[in-house]
């Protein structure tokens, strides 16, 4: 072989070439070769960048493009092969969702073309790549059924609160939701069914209280979003969705898509969506048509889980698993930015506070009077940056339902709004009005669908639902 | 077209001497060629005075030639697409493949021929082909495939092991 042709003697940009479209696993390697490889692949920034553009969508900003590179490699082979070590388990999965809640927020925000079958949000490669490493169930086991939900499902010992709400059963939940199909078994018995126990969690009274908000939040006052919270919210969805399938396949098809949307931005406008004034300047997208699913139970279920049979259960102790039915139903929200002021002391400060007006309409004949209203609401960032959505449900000028709620993924994601919506006396004075079922599932999901919203009177009030 | 013109010629000359005729369309392929072309225009360039390319031999320049009537009628590529990562591939179509089929020598000759004349499609293809060869291989399997000498000493060698572990296997 001549001089010139070998190729550690090739022309650096030639090899910069070759090693642009090798896989990124590989550049862990080349590096013990030889010294020339190691020399050419340390700390070359331009070879780590091109690597990772290659493979991955461009984020907003620069980053550190070897390091995020060698995580993500890291990422897959950890989901190839799971440690079936408890403790490195644990070790692995706080890995694993730093390493995919980063992927998300630097996956490619709107611009892209749509995702297929899903108009509403648009394709990423980030996510593309995560719904292939969780493709296989190890991996599924292995980091997204860790929560303390699924622990007690696994059972047999009765598990206190003291040993819920770790960084790794938290980290397990909001992977699950990030994913965003509800694994509802955990294993293959009858008792490995999961919709007990997150009805257990969602309608245990004793979840909300001022300092959650009275909703899916940390019992703290800290307003860090309880993932557990939000998991058995997702769960309760989950188990009820397939009543609304005919209703809305762009929406069934974002359940059956893993991490689709999940990600800051990922919402794309309808097309010639037309917006001024202040809903041009409203960060969180509001303005718009919404579709709200609620799940709840019966009126007497959740008086006798919550005042008799949970006297039974000592203090510190989680509800037991709630064997009973739910029903869901669809609401059309529409709403329009009237306001947007400065984040308070307690907000995040990232963006303002942004206040909004609409209407709700029910997209059931069967139901109550309770989905048609008027609308009124605010949206605001966590501390942490979790984007928290409240709303008020207007009766003739009375505030009579109140949601709290957190937007999976962030800003502007596609995935939509998950959290509870609930009786406003519940924040009063604590027991529930006889005449409602007081606390509600919910998940809102901008769908911003074009046709009117057609009432659907004449309805009998039927609160309890019974 | 019994009336057409015949296609108007380009004579090229290797390093080793050897004038070959091509179609000027086919050597505009080579964006070297094109510019040299539109400089000093066609009537310059005949068999008694071709276009020297000093840096190859006449049996890679003829595989050049052999891709280029291959990929003559291929849309010229834009600098969008080159800047775009997402319009990037690492497939290479079948006759491309076929056409790669060489040894290691020519391989790296074509390679450096296409970026001396500008061709970057094909640039690109033997550097994919390279990548390929490099694709899932252990740091021993890279040496002995591409002929390179381990020159690191035992503590170095166990040293750039430990800083490169993330992309082993537990």
């Amino acid at each position: 072989m001549s001089e010139t042709t070998c190729l550690t003697l090739l022309p650096a940009e030639i090899l910069h070439n070759i090693l642009q479209w090798v896989d990124p696993r590989d550049l862990g390697r080349l590096p013990r070769v030889s010294r020339f490889m190691r020399d050419y692949i340390r700390s070359n920034r331009k070879l780590w960048k091109d690597a990772y553009l290659y493979n991955l969508d461009a984020p907003e900003r620069d980053i550190d493009w070897e390091q995020e590179l060698r995580d993500v490699v890291r990422l897959q082979l950890i989901c190839a092969a799971p440690s079936p070590n408890r403790s490195d388990n644990e070790r692995e999965l706080l890995f694993v969702h730093n390493a995919v809640t980063r992927l998300l927020r630097h996956a490619s925000p709107t611009g892209g073309p749509a995702a297929p079958r899903m108009p509403t949000h648009s394709a990423s490669r980030n996510a593309s790549l995560l719904a292939r490493l969780f493709r296989d169930e190890n991996a599924r086991t292995a980091f997204f059924t860790r929560s303390f939900l699924y622990r007690r499902s696994r059972g047999p010992s009765i598990l206190s609160f003291a040993e819920c709400n770790t960084p790794v059963q938290q980290a397990s939940a909001q992977l699950h939701c990030l994913w965003g199909r509800p694994l509802l078994n955990s294993g293959r018995t009858r008792r490995s069914r999961m919709h007990p126990f997150a009805l257990s969690k969602v309608y245990d009274l004793r979840e909300y209280t001022v300092r959650t908000r009275w909703g899916p939040f940390m019992d703290d006052g800290s307003d860090r979003v309880d993932w557990e919270k939000m998991e058995a919210i997702m769960l309760v969805l989950g188990s009820n969705i397939n009543q609304v399938q005919a209703s809305s396949p762009a929406f069934l098809s974002m359940w059956d898509s893993p991490f689709a949307g999940s990600w800051a931005g990922s919402w794309i406008p309808t097309p010639g969506r037309k917006l001024s004034g202040l809903d041009l300047q409203d960060p969180y997208g509001i303005s718009g048509t919404w579709l709200r699913v609620v799940c709840f139970i019966d009126y007497n279920d959740f008086f006798a889980f919550n005042f008799l049979a949970s006297q039974r259960v000592p203090d510190g102790y989680p509800c037991p698993a709630l064997e009973t039915g739910e029903a869901t139903r669809l609401i059309l929200m529409k709403l329009h930015v009237t306001s947007i002021e400065p984040p308070g002391e307690e907000d995040g400060q990232g963006l303002p506070v942004v206040h909004f007006r609409g209407i709700s309409r029910s997209l059931h004949n069967s139901w109550d009077n309770n989905a048609d209203s008027d609308l009124r609401g605010t949206c605001r960032l966590t501390r942490e940056g979790d984007v928290r959505w409240t709303t008020f449900s207007i009766f003739d000028g009375e505030e009579r339902w109140r949601s709290e709620s957190v937007q999976v993924g962030g800003v502007k994601s596609a995935r939509g709004v998950l959290g509870n919506w609930f009786d406003v006396y519940v924040c009063t004075n604590f027991l529930p009005n006889p005449s409602s079922v007081p606390y509600i599932s919910m998940l809102s999901s901008h769908v911003d669908v074009t046709e009117t919203m057609t009432s659907t009177a004449p309805r009998v009030p039927r609160r309890s639902g019974s | 077209m019994a009336d057409a013109k015949p296609a108007p010629k380009i004579w090229v000359q290797s390093n080793d001497s050897a004038i070959i005729e091509l179609d000027r369309q086919v050597a505009e392929r080579s964006v070297l060629i094109k510019n040299l072309i539109e400089d000093i225009g066609d009537e310059g360039i005949t068999a008694q005075n071709p276009i020297p390319i000093p840096n190859v031999n006449e049996a890679v320049l003829r595989k050049v030639v052999e891709w280029c009537e291959h990929h003559r009628n291929d849309p010229p590529q834009t600098q969008d697409d080159d800047n775009d990562a997402r319009k990037k591939t690492t497939e290479i179509e079948e006759w491309d493949q076929k056409f790669m089929q060489v040894d290691q020598e020519m391989l790296f000759e074509i390679i450096l021929a296409s970026n001396y004349l500008d061709i970057k499609p094909l640039l690109d293809v033997g550097c994919k082909t390279v990548a390929n060869m490099i694709k899932g291989k252990s740091p021993e399997e890279i040496r002995k495939t591409f002929n390179i000498t381990n020159d690191f000493t035992p503590e170095e060698e166990e040293q750039i092991r430990r800083e490169n572990e993330w992309a082993e296997d537990r």
